[in-house]
């Protein structure tokens, strides 16, 4: 992400993360790759529920093709998923991200379909700078 | 025939329960505000309630381990 914190202030767009928990989870977890100002918890996954981000079926977590490929780049990147730290509740949300424009309306959703379904921050620069410029 | 009444009974309410339902759908359109977000559409209030800055890219995450 810090790689483009240049790029979207150039174009004046703040960039939040939203994460399920309380307040001090949230931080802790989000501040070890941002600022920790920049993460948001919801506790109750309301903001989850308002976007229209869905739940995974758990039971495709071994078969999901689009998964294994995504689950192999991660792991190649030096990524592993920290089983003793997912609460199972949580581990059936679904990702996704939203343009919000200066008058708070939504520009562009992107809505994951599996777990680790977010676009590339690249990806993400690319549509705000299309939406919003 | 027992059947009959009970189910005779039974209707009324399940029909108030469907006007109920119609009702409260409807309020919901007519006060603007969208369940679920929409392209277009002002962020849904739940949303709001984040007092994100604007303009913004949000991500939701995952899951927070």
């Amino acid at each position: 992400m810090r790689e483009f914190d240049q790029d979207f202030a150039a174009l004046t767009v703040a960039v939040r993360f939203v994460g399920i928990g309380d307040r001090a989870k949230v931080d802790e977890f989000c501040g070890r790759f941002n600022p920790a100002a920049r993460c948001i918890a919801d506790e109750t996954k309301a903001t989850y529920a308002a976007m229209g981000l869905g739940d995974y079926d758990l039971s495709r977590l071994q078969t999901d093709p689009a998964l294994q490929i995504r689950r192999k780049e991660a792991n190649a990147s030096g990524f592993r998923l920290n089983m003793e730290a997912t609460i199972m509740d949580d581990a059936t949300q679904l990702p996704g991200a939203a343009v919000i424009d200066r008058d708070g309306i939504v520009r562009w959703i992107y809505r994951g379909i599996h777990p680790a379904d977010l676009p590339h921050m690249r990806v993400m620069l690319d549509a705000t700078r299309a939406i919003l410029t | 025939m027992n059947v009959i009444r009970e189910s005779a009974r039974a209707w009324p309410e399940a029909t108030r329960v469907v006007l109920h339902l119609q009702e409260e759908i409807a309020a919901r359109v007519v006060d603007g505000e969208p369940m679920i977000a929409e392209i277009g559409q002002p962020v849904p209030d739940a949303v709001a309630t984040l007092e994100l800055p604007k303009p913004v890219l949000a991500i939701w995450l995952r899951h927070v381990g």
